[in-house]
């Protein structure tokens, strides 16, 4: 795909000044032909759930010129143009702008989101979330990948009391944005793959399979503090290793990682395999595999990432129950949506 | 009897007409008046977003000393900039009125401000490290999104006053708005243009 697209960008398609009546898509506008039929149907589903469980209007599209605009002024008219946020309880509206031909990207909050997505919190998911896979022109992947940082921002607020998806009022006659998110420079599909830079010698000692599970997560939760991108280390299972080199790693991942330091865990461990999770919160704590190789435990990521899957608000489910970790969980509920509900035992 | 009903039709027409003409002139008056209102909410709306960018400098400069110091020029100025941006713009709310004269001396005070926080940022590319701290990635972030809502607002102020300058300039505007003292309104004019490494509006 990403070989594909610059010449796939020559495509003249104009955007509409005008939200289209009739469209394949609500919340998904590909303009300049960056994101799969898949990824694009995937998207849908999750933007819709979106303004569903919390009212809130995400409109992503992309587009092959700006014409004599700055990406600023563009999305603030279309945003105002498109009516962005007229179908929910208030102004509560995010547009988000991808311009592969003048290699910008922008974000825009209405006006009443502004409390919670503010200008700063933007343009660090710009930075450190959307930044590193749109430059391996993954778009749409960088572009879910952003979406599910936004969701825990929400459910953060929600939580916190801040935000509250019923509430808001349409103020008749009034703008929808005042202008607020940011902007940044990214030059799509600049890099096929992602550069991860290897770690020191020393780091890599220290960063080896270690005597017991807990103290391996904790060299993890390092490993995401100092943003080492590293695939090669002892404390991963060679599988892992492998996931790693493909995967996008990003900053904003591993600053969400931390979320997990200084959580009390639950440990349960079987033969060469282990098991940390979290039944006292909820299900944003998805649990932790790990395997004992010869050297110590190690992080089996491979699996983790293969049974566990995320729904739209971030919780965790199985959707596999075909592996050695199974019996961590053996005494729990756990329903046809392959949800663990720790607070229900099996006698 | 017949001259009485031409006196008393005549007197009758004359009276619709008054009457329609006192509407009519009620109504170009509430659409001055409507107008004006827009053109001081779209100006109350500039004074937020530039006090949000006040608000914002001394962070910026309590960031920039903490790897910075010795540079005490540049940030000195940058703080006596912005007291003076903020004396102009407290008394304009104090003033509550958006003349030529206060236009003049808002955009005066935020280029002086402008000028010396480019001297900043020219500055902090000598220093790599203040320049990736989370802390001024996310302070640059702040500015730079107020701005943008800087320039947001002065495109609305001055599409309002462009509506509102058209409709006391034109008939039936042109009669009525001297005899209520409407006045034609200044644009809010940006002089500069953007700069890296912050796009700067004034």
């Amino acid at each position: 795909m990403s070989l594909t697209f610059p010449a796939r960008v020559l495509c003249k398609g104009k955007v509409p000044m005008h939200r289209p009546l009739f469209s394949s898509f609500r919340f998904i506008y590909d303009y300049a032909h960056l994101i799969s039929p898949e990824g694009k149907a995937r998207l849908e589903k999750f933007l819709e759930h979106i303004w569903r469980d919390y009212d809130i209007e995400l409109i992503a599209i992309t587009t092959p010129s700006l014409g004599n605009y700055t990406v600023s002024e563009w999305t603030n008219m279309i945003f105002e143009k498109w009516g962005v946020g007229k179908n929910t309880r208030g102004d509560k509206g995010l547009l988000f702008v991808v311009a592969p031909r003048e290699r910008k990207v922008r974000l825009e909050v209405g006006k009443d989101l502004e409390g919670i997505f503010t200008d700063a919190f933007v343009g660090y998911i710009e930075r450190e979330q959307m930044k590193p896979f749109f430059e391996e022109a993954r778009v749409g992947v960088g572009v879910e990948a952003t979406v599910e940082l936004i969701v825990s921002r929400i459910e953060k607020s929600v939580k916190e009391g801040r935000y509250l998806p019923t509430e808001g009022r349409r103020q008749k006659g009034s703008f929808s944005s005042s202008g607020a998110g940011a902007q940044k420079d990214m030059d799509i599909g600049n890099f096929i793959h992602q550069k991860k830079e290897a770690v020191t010698e020393d780091l890599k000692s220290y960063f080896c399979a270690q005597p017991m599970p807990q103290l391996t997560l904790q060299r993890y939760l390092q490993v995401c503090r100092r943003h080492i991108k590293d695939p090669n280390l002892g404390i991963y299972t060679e599988a892992t290793k492998e996931f790693f080199r493909k995967w996008t790693v990003t900053n904003a991942q591993q600053d969400n990682e931390m979320m997990y330091e200084g959580i009390p865990f639950k440990l349960a461990i079987e033969g060469n395999y282990a098991v940390i999770f979290y039944p006292d919160k909820d299900w944003t704590y998805s649990p932790f595999f790990l395997k004992k190789g010869p050297a110590g435990w190690q992080l089996d990521f491979a699996t983790m990432s293969e049974v566990i899957r995320f729904n739209q608000n971030n919780y965790w489910f199985f959707v596999s129950f075909n592996h050695p970790y199974m019996f961590a969980f053996r005494e729990y509920m756990i329903d046809k949506n392959g949800f663990v509900w720790f607070k229900y035992r099996k006698k | 009897m017949r001259q009485g009903q031409v006196v008393l039709f005549l007197v009758g027409t004359l009276i619709v007409i008054v009457a329609a003409l006192a509407l009519w002139f009620v109504w170009v008056y509430n659409g001055l008046v409507a107008s004006e209102k827009t053109v001081e909410e779209a100006g109350a709306q500039i004074q937020t977003v530039l006090q949000r960018r006040l608000d914002l400098i001394p962070n910026l400069v309590e960031t920039v000393k903490g790897y910075a110091q010795h540079e005490r020029e540049v940030l000195i100025a940058v703080t006596q900039a912005r007291k003076k941006a903020q004396g102009v713009l407290e008394d304009i709310s104090k003033k509550k009125s958006l003349g030529k004269e206060e236009l003049g001396a808002l955009m005066v005070s935020q280029r002086d401000l402008t000028s010396t926080l480019k001297n900043l940022f020219a500055l902090v590319e000598n220093y790599p490290d203040l320049k990736a701290s989370q802390n001024f990635l996310a302070l640059q972030d702040q500015l730079e999104g107020t701005e943008n809502r800087i320039a947001v607002a002065r495109q609305r102020y001055n599409y309002a006053v462009r509506m509102y300058n058209t409709k006391i300039s034109t008939f039936p505007g042109n009669i009525i708005a001297p005899m209520f003292g409407f006045v034609e309104k200044p644009y809010f004019e940006a002089k500069e243009k953007a700069q890296e490494p912050v796009k700067v509006t004034f």
